[in-house]
């Protein structure tokens, strides 16, 4: 080789290094993970390029080990948003825990009745699923890239089967090993992401003089779901690639009858729950016809599973006045919600 | 296949690493390959129309070669047989949507629903490039290309196949045909080059285009938050778009190429027609060439040269899509640059007002591309910005400042580029690189966008 190509090789090596090298190397100075024990992931398998499913956080299942709940509420942030779990523990007198985690779908769902309210050997009475569209039938739905993270994150096992049937395809085109390594352990600064945007925010906002915190709740509100022109909320909420999966009872394309079997073999008894979606201003219900077509189908399902199922999208009490950002209630009314339940349904969901 | 994805680095690295392996004619083969397996990763159905072009386009031109006295038919074919191509995939829904509506508009019954077709990616890009080439020949400034496989290499080159630049076969081609070596002395500027793509994209396209789309998705913006939604658009779209670039460029350096530069500054313009000479350099070059100076330029009466401007940006508007907001965009150019070439070259306001008043009325334009809704886009218009509440004033500085501290490396980019480079000559040496390469790849570890889309340009 000659003396220039080799000066030019070394030079090429030396810029690689130096920008690829320093971000790595970025890792004291990263976030710290929470002190708290339960919040720490176990890694199953921890090393990356042989194929070992790395994070299975012990979280949830912590909480419901110390907490011994007889009835359990589990879904997405509606869960969050339109139960509180100690007014309806004073109010049944049973010990009453919540399981939620924002964004899941009924993937998780299933992977969290599974791995944390069966695995946790708790055996609470009743589990009652809290969900608002049709995500029961959109499986695949937030499965790719970070949300399948989120996944894994609740999944002991490398893989789970009744995920890998359902998903199939979908998992393979998921986040790589590759891409895991590069986001987890190659670049751990990337963890910063949140604080870098924050202070960006935070930034702006007292660059016009206003205080991020007050500032941002009227954005919330004022860019918020509700303001959405009516094409897009329909894209958005209700009809969500409803087109694309139809009702169905095959087993290979929904988790219901794997989570229904899997809830009979424990004995554990479940609920279906529907909360009521924000009503358009100048309308009664939120639902369109699809959707009212969809739910029904749902009905005739879970009653001839003999699952109870309860729709609050026809309750005249729930108004729009009484919601904060786009589905979700805000706090005084979540504890109004909460009452409101127990005085409808805690014969049937709290009934010793 | 997009640029931000690890798709994209493991597959350039593993081209390029083979690519200086091989020999002249087996780079060519190479790149061909890698093209088409590029352009088919997400349908290989878009291979379709994009193989027919290349063969049909190379054929035509060697035609035009060996039967010189019927030249101007072969043009006429070639002309004819690429829009046609393009308009049925690009424009057809949008001619049977609109006579749909007249028909509707008389009670008559509407035609059968239409079949929906996706349009390939970047197809307005290579018919534009291939088109050129067999005009270049029609007119004698080229020979015709003797190999296929030289020529679908020119039109199918990765790295600007799906949002150009859109090059001339006398530049690209040219280079196709010469034997390239591994440009040493600019690895590392070519490096640099991608990374700042990925920043532009990453960073500040996709920050600003989470503010832009939720503007443009509420049904009751008011003045100020419109408008901050509007500039975010602007720097989404110019940050967007320069990323493309960008990668394409530093992409195309490192195999050997030189594409052409296709931003320059554009939000520094002075003059509807400066913006142009900065703006999405190759297509406005292109329409200059190819359709406004064919149409007569500014050569006879006044009244012929303002037609003949906005016939051509109506031409540019209807490239960009398919829908009356681009139309009305390019109408809105149109009027603009031959406003500003009937001025002529009377008093000019000086640069601290130009630029301004100049970026205010791009910002106009930009509302026109952006808002799809005609009647979204005439309520816009109607706004009143003392009508306004206070609240939302303070939301749309917040909007604008935020979206302000996202372009701050475009800013001083561009301040670097105008008042530093000239006075530091030797800026680019390793250690330069180095220290701005590293700053580039920490910013897109610690900022990038949470929520990442695909590149604008590719619709068109």
């Amino acid at each position: 080789m000659d003396p220039a190509r080799r000066t030019h090789l070394k030079h090429l090596a030396l810029y690689g290094a130096s920008v690829l090298l320093p971000p790595a190397l970025w890792r004291e100075s990263a976030p710290p993970a929470s002190t708290n024990a339960e919040d720490k992931p176990e890694r199953v398998e921890e090393h990356w390029f042989t194929g070992g499913k790395p994070l299975f956080s012990r979280t949830p299942l912590n909480k419901l080990i110390r907490e011994q709940p007889e009835v359990i509420f589990l879904g997405d942030s509606m869960v969050k948003a339109w139960i509180d779990p100690e007014k309806l523990s004073a109010l049944s007198s049973q010990r009453v825990s919540t399981l939620w985690q924002p964004n899941s779908t009924s993937s998780r769902w299933y992977l969290m009745f599974k791995n944390y309210v069966i695995r946790s050997q708790v055996r609470p009475r009743r589990v009652v699923f809290l969900f608002r569209n049709a995500f029961w039938h959109l499986p695949a739905y937030k499965v790719d890239g970070p949300f399948w993270h989120d996944i894994e994150r609740c999944m002991p096992e490398m893989n789970d089967p009744v995920i890998t049937r359902i998903l199939g395809d979908q998992r393979r085109r998921d986040m790589g090993k590759v891409d895991r390594f590069i986001s987890e352990d190659a670049y751990p600064v990337q963890q910063r992401q949140d604080q870098t945007a924050n202070l960006l925010e935070a930034t702006a906002a007292r660059l016009i003089g206003q205080d991020p915190d007050a500032l941002r709740p009227l954005i919330n509100d004022r860019l918020g779901f509700t303001r959405f022109r009516q094409t897009l909320s329909v894209e958005t909420g209700y009809h969500t690639g409803l087109q694309d999966a139809p009702f169905t009872r095959d087993p290979a394309k929904t988790f219901l009858p794997h989570l229904i079997d899997l809830a009979r073999k424990e004995g554990i008894e479940i609920f279906m729950m529907r909360v009521k979606r924000r009503p358009d201003s100048g309308t009664d219900s939120p639902d369109s016809p699809e959707m009212a077509r969809y739910i029904s189908d749902l009905t005739t399902y879970f009653a001839k599973e003999n699952i109870p199922f309860y729709d609050f999208t026809p309750d005249p009490l729930i108004n729009d006045t009484m919601y904060a950002e786009g589905d979700h209630l805000d706090l005084a009314h979540t504890a109004w919600f909460s009452e409101h339940l127990y005085q409808t349904l805690g014969k049937e969901i709290f009934s010793k | 296949m997009i640029f931000h994805s690890l798709d994209y680095v493991f597959f350039f690295i593993l081209v390029l690493l083979l690519h200086w392996q091989l020999p002249r004619r087996g780079q060519v083969w190479l790149l061909l390959g890698a093209s088409l397996y590029f352009y088919g990763y997400v349908s290989r159905a878009w291979l379709i129309p994009f193989v027919f072009t290349m063969v049909l386009d190379y054929t035509i031109a060697r035609l035009m070669e060996a039967q010189p006295a019927r030249r101007r038919l072969w043009l006429l074919i070639c002309i004819t047989s690429n829009t046609s191509l393009l308009c049925w995939f690009k424009y057809r829904g949008f001619f049977i949507e609109n006579i749909q509506g007249i028909l509707a508009n008389f009670g008559l019954a509407p035609a059968p629903e239409l079949l929906s077709l996706i349009v390939p990616a970047g197809i307005s890009f290579y018919t534009f490039q291939s088109m050129s080439y067999v005009i270049d020949v029609y007119r004698g400034h080229m020979l015709a290309c003797r190999r296929l496989d030289d020529y679908a290499l020119f039109v199918s080159f990765f790295p600007q196949l799906v949002a150009g630049p859109i090059e001339r076969a006398p530049h690209l081609l040219s280079q196709v045909l010469t034997t390239r070596t591994f440009p040493w002395s600019n690895a590392t500027r070519w490096l640099t080059l991608i990374l700042w793509g990925f920043l532009l994209k990453v960073v500040i396209a996709d920050h600003s285009a989470l503010i832009a789309n939720k503007v443009f998705s509420i049904r009751d913006a008011t003045f100020p938050i419109l408008w901050s939604g509007v500039f975010a658009f602007a720097i989404q779209i110019l940050a967007d778009f320069s990323a493309y670039t960008a990668i394409a460029r530093g992409s195309a350096g490192l195999l050997g190429f030189d594409l052409m530069e296709n931003f320059r500054h554009p939000y520094l313009a002075s003059s509807p027609a400066d913006f142009w000479r900065r703006w999405h350099i190759s297509l406005s070059t292109w329409m200059r060439d190819y359709i406004y100076i064919p149409l007569g330029g500014s050569r006879g009466t006044k009244a012929r040269a303002t037609r003949n401007v906005i016939l051509t940006f109506l031409i540019s508007g209807a490239w960009h899509g398919a829908a009356w907001n681009f139309i009305l965009w390019g109408l809105y150019w149109g009027l603009l640059v031959a406003a500003d070439q009937a001025w002529g070259k009377r008093w000019r306001p000086p640069p601290l007002i130009a630029v301004p008043l100049m970026f205010a009325l791009t910002c106009i334009g930009w509302l026109m591309f952006r808002e799809q809704d005609a009647h979204y886009l005439l309520q816009h218009f109607q706004l009143n910005p003392w009508t306004a509440p206070t609240t939302d004033w303070h939301i749309a500085g917040f909007l604008a400042a935020k979206t302000l501290l996202l372009a701050t490396p475009i800013i001083l980019h561009a301040w670097w580029d105008l008042k530093l480079r000239h006075r530091h000559p030797n800026w680019d040496r390793l250690p330069t690189q180095i220290i701005l390469s590293l700053a580039l790849f920490t910013l897109i570890l610690i900022l990038r966008s949470p929520e990442s889309s695909a590149f604008i340009y590719f619709q068109f």
